[in-house]
């Protein structure tokens, strides 16, 4: 029993930080119509501008902060730079525009940084285990589901008691109409990529308390494939289908990974992605999305 | 340009030809300069003309992205490997495999055929997945497959040898084979664009829409266009895994899935010249960028060392391209347009006697009867009986929100009704939307849907090639030009024409196929008095020339009242009136439905 | 107060809006009528920035905003309740005129507004905290007009405001009209019932396959019989 209440929140924790990346991919796409396939690189850069501030002798909480502002500044520069002069072509293109950045990104990364894995030191007590309720837990696990938790009740306040909030719902729910009300739609559109830059930092952070550290240029791929399943099985278009798909993701790859036979348990990945191909088959608005947010 | 599948072989043979020759003489070139390294560099290249003129086979005359073909290279290679390699190899490094396939020992062509039926089999089944998706669904399905593959790859050891190398494969490839399954893959896909099925899968790809109201059967022919370009990826996987003589799972994933990407979206992903020539270019670039990348000294400065220089050439290229010409550097153009400029033969000029018409030897009525429809719980069409007798011309008008735009999809088979039957004939319309063009119903679109990048020519042809499974009489696309007045525009992309030519050649279109009744979407729509009056004389040669019902849905009532010999009204989901145009124009019920009840009692 | 100039509006190859003139002066109830597909919403919607105008000028209250967008041209007192309303449903009631009403800077003043409206159409305050997509179709027009009116607008336009609502609604929605002229509001109004909104009017136009076929006040414009010609075109041939 406690075996599995402690894989339980190991689900958790994975897919809480599941959760959180797909809410980032989702917020742009509900707002801009474009699937960031670049959005994995935010997450690399993050991690790297981390590993930079810890050669400087920074302590772990600077270097969270400026990892994550490396990420919003990012977003925010890639929006400018890659997305906007596409912004009125069709989905394809702005997909295949933000594979060409992803491509780059992860090119200068290597250029700059080097291919080879390097570690960024993680704070002493991300390692240790805590007792808790009577299970053995690592504490990053902990903190995983707790600065998720933070980050999306935030979010959450944000969007539902400010009037920024209300313009970004409303933005996301027709923009058009939004724009008729007075919204800003470049703004709005920024503001979207910058939000989404915020969560790919938080991200990043929590995957290096998870790895331990571990940095490698192509890092940022396998999460945003993650990302792109949550989405795809949550409900596209839909923010709060991309937490609970997120969330599920989590805990079927645990489970998958804890229950199957050995050898097995390797095609994890790729039963996973197995899945979204079965949704999008038989339910291709997702768990809780719309269909018409579909755009085909 | 008539497609017929004689000209596509031709055309595949002269496309081929001409462009095997470059890729042969860089190549060979090459080779015979830098010797055994260079012949590698010439085969890899050659591997990668195969991949990408595959992959182009189905992304560019379906318009579909994939992100997967990748994978079918993968298979043929894996397959390949398995089944060629040296028992006393496999023994070593599978010998575990399953279905004895560590004893078997298949002769190099053997192998390479049952291994392209196995990536074929694989292929029939993802794409009787993927047929009815399109945009990013699909896309979305292919990375799924090219993750999935190189999982199993990873993973079922004992088949594969997991991530680690399998080698022994017969490292037997030479720049000759190479390139002669080449030239055969570029015949392929060559054809296949100038084909009736290349031209029809086109179509879908400009408007799948109009295409499936035109009787182009989409989902199949992706199918097909997808088996045959895995096929192909199949066979570079192949090629590829006998020059190495070495593989393992990475080789056949994201980095190899880029490069083809680049080199795809470089040269224009519709035209088999622009995947070469994206392929030569990339591969020059490549290996400029790395040669940059590895800290070349050049007379007395000595470059950094920058490792993965050549990838950031990639990821610009890919971002230049589709901000700039997301349609490539070549966009449609083929290497053997330049020779139909020589060979061009002068349009027969036609004469001015109308062509005699071809009415239908059976010609049947269309009925809707108690036909009823919703929207989110709403009865758009609520109970609508009406019918169109053979080569009448028959008005339907309504204010907005009547229900007239439903209507008009239900009747052309676009939506199905929650309730009630439509026949033509005695047989209920067909549920697939690409059969109702087959039995004679053709439509035109309220925003006009043509396929904008084929040109005018190539707009009826797709009609006429569906007209021809039909038993009725078929029109060829010079006379249906000729008689709709499109003979000097017939070369052009039908996007670029005139507002008023883009709407004739829109009723020719439904012309070729509709050949018992045609659909009329607001034709006139933003043309002024003049405009409509000749549209009006172009609907009724139309219906000279056809023999077929029309029914035209318009918002102009002078156009209607001057054209239609019967008028439905229609207000609220509902028919209110129906008659001639006199009595339609003087019933109280329609000026009601039109300019509000108070003018009713003024009008006495 | 606003005047179009030879306004110009295409989709695609359509020419759905040619060369239109028209104007509204301050004050003035102007309607905009014509069978549908004749550009009365095209031309809206190019006025209020929705669209780009392949042609022509707009002034408003004598600067240009040809091809302004829309959050810029509502910034100047320019509003739009547009066709089919389209209430932003996943948000409440409240929600919908907050946001309305966020462009204006002077606080105190819009939450009084919001008070105003909501005693103004009851039904509005008793589902202020509803989903806005749970009203029908007559309260979401209710709620449509109170959102455009939260942004403080000089000159309202309004894009069928009656169109798919019962009888009882329509003469509602037609007092609700009735009473902002009185207030002093300037309206251009697109409307289906065209006799009607044509007498509440101070005087009209009319449009046809995109062009403005004819203008005036109701005796100008030939009552019933006369717009039923403008409607339906010259004797067909």
């Amino acid at each position: 029993m406690s075996e599995f209440l402690q894989q339980l929140v190991n689900g958790l924790s994975l897919g809480s930080t599941y959760a959180l990346l797909a809410l980032g991919l989702a917020i742009v796409f509900s707002i801009f119509g474009l699937v960031n396939f670049a959005y994995g690189e935010l997450i690399t850069i993050a991690a790297y501008m981390m590993y930079a501030c810890s050669g400087l002798g920074l302590p772990w909480i600077a270097q969270a902060v400026i990892g994550i502002i490396a990420a919003v500044v990012a977003s925010m520069l890639m929006d400018v730079i890659a997305f906007r002069p596409v912004r009125h072509a069709d989905g394809t293109t702005m997909l295949i525009t933000s594979f060409g950045v992803a491509i780059a990104v992860q090119a200068i990364v290597t250029i700059v940084v080097s291919a080879r894995s390097r570690t960024v030191p993680q704070p002493e007590w991300s390692s240790e285990s805590l007792s808790f309720l009577g299970l053995t837990l690592p504490s990053y696990q902990l903190f995983t589901v707790i600065i998720t938790a933070v980050a999306l009740i935030g979010l959450v306040l944000i969007l539902q008691r400010t009037t920024f909030g209300l313009a970004m719902r409303a933005s996301a729910e027709n923009f058009q109409t939004a724009r008729l009300l007075g919204v800003r739609s470049n703004r709005m559109v920024s503001s979207a990529f910058a939000l989404s830059g915020l969560l790919a930092g938080i991200g990043a952070v929590l995957i290096l308390a998870r790895t331990g550290g571990a940095l490698t240029p192509m890092m940022g791929v396998a999460p945003v494939l993650k990302a792109f399943v949550a989405i795809v099985i949550g409900g596209i278009g839909s923010l709060g289908g991309a937490v609970v798909g997120g969330l599920a993701l989590g805990v079927a790859e645990i489970a998958l990974r804890a229950y199957l036979p050995g050898e097995i348990s390797g095609l994890t990945d790729g039963i996973l992605f197995a899945l979204v191909v079965v949704v999008v088959l038989l339910r291709p608005q997702g768990i809780m999305g719309l269909k018409e947010r579909l755009r085909t | 340009m008539t497609h017929s599948w004689s000209r596509a072989a031709q055309a595949g043979i002269v496309r081929a030809i001409m462009l095997a020759i470059p890729i042969a003489v860089l190549t060979m070139g090459w080779a015979a300069f830098k010797g055994a390294g260079g012949e590698r560099l010439a085969i890899a290249t050659v591997v990668n003309v195969i991949l990408v003129v595959s992959i182009g086979l189905f992304v560019g005359n379906s318009g579909v992205e994939s992100f997967g073909h990748v994978a079918f290279a993968a298979i043929g290679a894996y397959a390949m490997a398995i089944l060629t390699t040296d028992p006393l190899v496999k023994r070593t490094r599978i010998p575990d495999a399953p279905f004895g396939l560590s004893d078997v020992h298949l002769g190099v062509w053997t192998g390479a055929l049952v291994a392209l039926l196995i990536v074929a089999i694989v292929a029939v089944f993802i794409g009787f997945v993927l047929k009815r998706m399109s945009g990013i669904s699909a896309t979305i399905v292919t990375l799924a497959l090219l993750i999935v593959v190189n999982g199993v790859l990873n993973n079922w050891v004992s088949m594969t040898g997991g991530a680690e190398a399998f080698y022994g494969i017969p490292a037997v490839m030479t720049l000759p084979i190479a390139l002669g399954a080449m030239t055969i893959v570029l015949f392929v896909a060559g054809a296949f664009r100038s084909s009736p099925m290349g031209l029809q899968l086109q179509a879908s790809r400009d408007d799948a829409l109009a295409a499936g109201a035109m009787g182009v059967n989409t989902s199949g022919l992706r199918w097909v266009s997808f088996v045959l370009s895995a096929v192909g990826a199949g066979a570079g996987g192949i090629v590829l895994a006998l020059l190495l003589g070495t593989i393992t799972p990475k080789d056949f994933y994201l980095t190899l899935t880029f490069i083809t990407i680049a080199m795809l979206m470089l040269g224009g992903k519709r035209s088999t010249s622009g995947a070469v020539l994206g392929v030569i270019i990339i591969t020059i670039g490549n290996e400029v960028f790395r040669w940059i990348g590895d800290g070349p000294t050049l007379g007395t400065v000595t470059f950094p060392q920058l490792p993965g220089f050549s990838n950031l050439f990639l990821g610009l290229v890919i971002i230049i391209m589709m901000i700039a010409r997301p349609k490539g550097l070549l966009g449609d153009w083929e290497i053997d347009d330049v020779l139909r400029r020589w060979r061009r033969q002068p349009r027969p000029t036609v004469g001015v006697e109308p062509l005699e018409s071809v009415a239908s030897a059976s010609p049947v009525s269309l009925r809707a009867d108690n036909v009823v429809r919703h929207f989110s719980g709403v009865a758009a069409v609520d109970g609508v009986s009406l019918h169109v007798e053979p080569g009448e011309i028959v008005g339907l008008i309504g204010p907005n929100g009547a229900g007239k735009t439903t209507l008009l999809n239900l009747l052309s088979g676009v939506l199905r009704p929650d309730s009630g039957t439509i026949q033509i004939g005695d047989r209920p319309l067909p549920t697939k939307l690409h059969r109702v063009a087959r039995a004679g119903l053709a439509r035109t679109f309220q925003n006009i849907r043509l396929f904008s990048d084929l040109t005018a020519e190539e707009n009826i042809e797709v009609t006429t090639m569906v007209a021809k499974a039909s038993h009725e009489a078929v029109l060829q696309p010079a006379d249906l030009l000729a008689a709709f007045g499109l003979v000097d525009v017939a070369d052009r992309a039908a996007g670029t024409l005139a507002y008023g030519n883009q709407r004739r050649l829109e009723i020719a279109r439904a012309a070729a196929v509709g050949a018992h009744f045609v659909l009329l979407d607001e034709p006139v729509a933003g043309m002024n008095e003049v405009e409509s009056r000749e549209l009006r004389e172009t609907i009724r040669e139309l219906n000279r020339l056809r023999g077929a019902g029309i029914i035209v849905v318009e918002h102009d009532l002078s156009f209607i009242l001057g054209l239609c010999q019967r008028i439905y009204v229609l207000d609220a989901g509902r028919i209110i009136a129906e008659g001639t145009p006199d009595e339609v124009r003087n019933d109280p019920k329609v000026i009601e439905a039109y300019i509000g009840s108070v003018a009713a009692d003024e009008l006495d | 107060m606003l005047r179009i100039d030879g306004l110009n509006v295409r989709y695609g190859a359509i020419r759905a809006v040619r060369d239109v003139s028209l104007e509204v002066n301050e004050g003035e109830f102007v309607v905009l009528l014509g069978p549908n597909g004749a550009g009365k919403s095209s031309t809206l919607s190019a006025v209020v920035g929705l669209i780009k105008p392949a042609g022509g000028s707009v002034h408003f209250l004598g600067s240009p905003i040809t091809g302004m967008p829309p959050e810029d041209v509502i910034r100047l007192g320019l509003g739009l309740t547009p066709e089919g309303r389209r209430i932003l449903a996943g948000m409440t009631v409240r929600e919908n005129l907050v946001l309305a009403g966020a462009i204006r800077k002077d606080r105190r003043a819009v939450a009084a507004d919001l008070d105003r409206y909501l005693d103004r159409f009851p039904i509005l305050r008793a589902r202020a905290d509803s989903a806005a997509g749970t009203l029908s179709g007559g309260e979401a027009q209710q709620l449509a007009i109170a959102r455009s009116l939260m942004a403080a607008p000089r000159l309202l336009m309004l894009d069928e405001p009656t169109l798919g609502l019962a009888p009882k609604v329509v003469d509602q929605i037609f007092d609700i009209v009735a009473e902002l002229v009185r207030e002093g509001l300037t309206i251009l109004m697109v409307e289906q019932n065209a006799v009607r909104a044509l007498k509440a009017a101070d005087r009209g136009y009319v449009m046809r396959t995109g062009q403005i076929v004819a203008a005036g006040t109701a005796e100008e414009l030939g009552g019933g019989e006369g717009l039923l010609s403008s409607y339906m075109g010259v004797d067909p041939a």
